[in-house]
């Protein structure tokens, strides 16, 4: 479960609000699909969830655990995937998610098979051993999703997760966020693609210039599209594809 | 060659951070003056070195002119400033090399293969140039004050400063590309880097020798001058080897002449017809070792059933912080160059120095004659862990380093304070390895066992404060946005400012050991940075959580 209360932000002295009053709630067993043209605020939304970005107006809860009051208890619920998976560059891949798995205090048996079965099915086992360095976009992006999602956290924050799979890892991080959902926990996500968001999502969220227009299914925004700036957000969306 | 220049112009823009400076000379004034400090911090540290330089040359002239020989002035900055580009320009070529700041996207334009490696050149003779500009200017300057030249004397030596280093960067490049392409060199970017890191520590180890010799000769320049200018000195074999160095110096010399001005314009065609060359032949090898420079060579490891129990051993929180700090710190050669490795060479350094120079030994002689000087060994092995401990710049660079990685990081259900513990970890080992190695020295100056112990333990403590100071003020004022790996270490101010902290807690130990005496001192020594530590931690721990979340 996650909770936005009035979130607010403006970076550095610019003045510009990245975020203005946002809020949300996104429940359990749902995936949230929250969509948006680019510097609409979605990575902004994401980072202060993850505690990346100092909150300085309103409130978050994961699970309901206050981020502010209790960050690190707040963090162990989430498990994320940031936009740019430039990361680490000097590890091989297996350092890089040993250590993720050392700061989840995950034992040795368990880390060994959920590392080996998710890297099998996102094709890259054979590149565990490698520097990160040498990996290419896609296959950096899938080594940040199996960090994120190997200790099983309950509640995912993907930033763009799809950009750069190829269809098949696309399709199988579909399904496990399937399942994920399915089994009593919570997706959040963010995208551009109108499409992905109507095939995954069981709602969606949409910002634009750091404030929410339009939560619902989206069924919903379909039948709301006598809405001028809804019609015209809808259209953008889609031909974002 | 238009386009040669633009992206020459975008080179020396993102090398030397220029727009950034002036962007920030309007609207960040905090950063420029940063910026104008760290520049004035790295002038400031090398007035020893020219005013050394300058007196050297004012000596030199006096010498010479009994003879009617001062014009050797100008050939020997000619000379030494030539030597030094290729010194430092073989080094710029190769990082240039492999700092690979235009990343694929520049390949992707549509640029001919002489527009890149012209814009390349142009972007490593900045740094010669400056160089040559400070050689030739104290050369020129005592050559013309004291012949009392006029201003045209000075407008063509600067003309023919600016040619100078053309040839000598141009022969790096000559060099250095060929081995690129043939030794596939390119591709193992960190074991070059290192090879280029021990060829500057060789340079510095040279320069230690060259100052000493100076030092010893010092009371009779003419000793030295005589030995740089007599038949197979060093002028003569260079001037020789280098004959257009000779060009240059009869055309600064003789600049009212006509025979001066021939000199000059034919070492000005000479210099630009090298470049030419250069360009011409080169730059088709010199693409083929940039494509591709950025492959990692791959072995496919598969991971077998048998290790899995090794691979997947699961390690403590602060041990897996630590593991992994150490790792992206040593991997990085240009971390691994500026920091650890400068523990066990600056040792050697000081070792050769040490021996090489007689004068020295005989003052440690007399001092251990006088074995009421016990303690002041002990002090300066104090002083010794302290400065070694702190150049390896683990503590004053351990946010900066993290780069973007940070984020990641802070995404992480880890407390600040666990993270800052595993870089202290980091740092302490690293000083602990230059005590040690310190404290073997000082059994050369037959220190008792009790007092090596105490030196360890005392020069770690000072140590410690030193490495709180150096992570607050990195969670303070982080560098974080970098593009190359030299930001967060060499242009680092927090480095140097950690430095001077450091510097100034090495006098406090010698105050105390000199200015007091007994056992108050020692009482002291110990108890003044355990004080210090216990405060710093008490601010660490208070204002940990702002500072971390604020990064
Ligand atoms: N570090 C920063 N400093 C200043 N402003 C920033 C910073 N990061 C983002 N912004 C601004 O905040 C706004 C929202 O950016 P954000 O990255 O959240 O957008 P986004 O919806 O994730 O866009 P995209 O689809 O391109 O990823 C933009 O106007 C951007 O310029
Ligand atoms: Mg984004």
């Amino acid at each position: 479960m996650l909770k936005i209360n009035n979130l607010s932000k403006i970076y550095g002295k610019n003045k510009v609000k990245a975020l203005d009053n946002i809020n949300l709630e996104v429940k359990k067993g749902e995936i949230f699909g929250f969509l948006g043209p680019n510097g609409a605020g979605k990575t902004t939304t994401i980072k202060l969830i993850t505690g990346i970005l100092k909150i300085d107006e309103g409130d978050i809860f994961v699970n309901g655990i206050d981020v502010k009051k209790n960050p690190i208890e707040a963090k162990k619920q989430i498990g994320f995937v940031p936009d740019n998976p430039e990361i680490f560059n000097r590890l091989t891949g297996l350092e890089y998610l040993n250590f993720i798995a050392d700061v989840f205090e995950m034992d040795s048996e368990k880390r060994a098979d959920i590392i080996l079965r998710l890297a099998e099915e996102f094709e890259i086992k054979s590149a565990l051993k490698e520097r990160i360095s040498s990996y290419s976009h896609g296959m950096k992006q899938k080594l940040v999703l199996i960090g994120a999602l190997m200790h099983n956290p309950p509640v995912w924050i993907l930033d763009e997760p799809m950009v750069g799979l190829d269809p098949k890892s696309a399709y199988t991080l579909k399904n496990m966020m399937r399942q994920h959902a399915d089994s009593g926990n919570t997706v959040f996500f963010s995208t551009h693609i109108m499409e992905v968001a109507e095939k995954v999502c069981d709602r969606i969220g949409i910002i634009k210039n750091g404030r929410i227009i339009f939560v619902g299914t989206v069924e919903e925004l379909k039948e709301k599209k006598n809405d001028e700036s809804l019609e015209k957000m809808f259209l953008e969306l889609i031909e974002n594809e | 060659m238009n386009k040669g220049l633009s992206l020459a112009k975008v080179y020396i823009n993102s090398s030397y951070g220029i727009s950034n400076f002036v962007y920030n000379l309007k609207n960040n004034k905090k950063d420029a003056a940063k910026a104008i400090a760290l520049v004035l911090l790295i002038l400031f540290s090398t007035t020893g070195l020219f005013g050394m330089y300058l007196y050297f040359n004012i000596k030199m002239y006096d010498f010479l002119k009994q003879v009617q020989q001062q014009g050797m002035v100008i050939t020997m900055a000619v000379i030494f400033a030539s030597i030094l580009t290729v010194m430092f320009g073989i080094i710029t070529v190769i990082a240039n090399y492999f700092f690979n700041q235009e990343g694929d996207v520049v390949l992707a334009l549509p640029l001919s293969k002489k527009d890149l490696l012209l814009a390349k050149f142009i972007n490593t003779y900045i740094v010669e140039a400056i160089v040559t500009f400070v050689i030739m200017a104290i050369g020129v300057g005592v050559y013309g004050v004291k012949s009392k030249e006029g201003l045209i004397f000075y407008l063509v030596s600067i003309i023919a400063t600016i040619f100078i280093p053309l040839i000598p960067l141009a022969i790096c490049y000559f060099i250095i590309i060929p081995f690129m392409n043939y030794g596939n060199f390119a591709k193992k970017k960190d074991m070059f880097m290192i090879i280029g890191g021990l060829f500057g520590i060789g340079i510095g180890v040279l320069y230690q020798y060259f100052i000493s010799t100076l030092v010893n000769i010092n009371a009779t320049p003419e000793l030295l001058v005589n030995k740089l200018t007599n038949k197979n000195g060093l002028i003569d074999v260079v001037g020789r080897a280098y004959y257009p160095s000779i060009w240059v110096s009869n055309g600064v010399i003789n600049y009212n002449k006509v025979s001066g001005l021939l000199y000059l314009v034919s070492f000005v065609l000479l210099s630009l017809l090298v470049v030419y060359v250069l360009i011409l032949t080169t730059s088709n090898l010199y693409y083929k070792s940039i494509i591709g420079s950025n492959e990692v060579t791959k072995k496919n490891r598969e991971i077998r059933t048998s290790e899995l129990k090794v691979i997947f051993k699961k390690n403590g929180l602060i041990k897996a912080l630590f593991n992994r700090e150490f790792k992206l710190m040593n991997r990085e050669p240009v971390y691994f160059l500026n920091g650890p490795l400068v523990i066990v060479f600056l040792p050697v350094i000081f070792g050769i120095m040490f021996f090489t120079n007689n004068k020295a030994m005989e003052g440690i002689n007399t001092l251990l004659i006088n074995m009421q000087n016990v303690k002041l060994i002990f002090i300066y092995s104090i002083i010794a862990i302290i400065m070694l401990g702190s150049t390896a710049s683990i503590a004053p660079t351990s946010i900066s380093r993290e780069g973007n990685g940070i984020y990641v990081l802070k995404s992480l259900p880890i407390s600040p304070m666990d993270i800052i513990k595993a870089k202290f970890l980091h740092a302490a080992l690293f000083g602990a390895l230059g005590a040690v190695i310190t404290c073997i020295a000082t059994i050369y100056f037959k220190m008792s066992f009790g007092y090596i112990v105490l030196a360890f333990i005392v020069g770690n403590l000072w140590l410690f404060a030193s490495y709180l100071v150096g992570i607050l003020i990195e969670l303070k004022w982080p560098k974080l946005n970098w593009d190359n790996p030299q930001k967060p270490m060499k242009q680092n101010v927090n480095v140097i400012v950690s430095l001077f902290i450091t510097f100034a807690f090495a006098a406090l130990v010698y105050f105390i050991g000199t200015k007091i005496s007994g056992t108050i001192s020692v009482i002291l020594l110990i108890a003044v940075p355990v004080i210090l530590f216990i405060v710093l931690y008490l601010f660490l721990k208070k204002y940990i959580n702002i500072l971390y979340s604020t990064l």
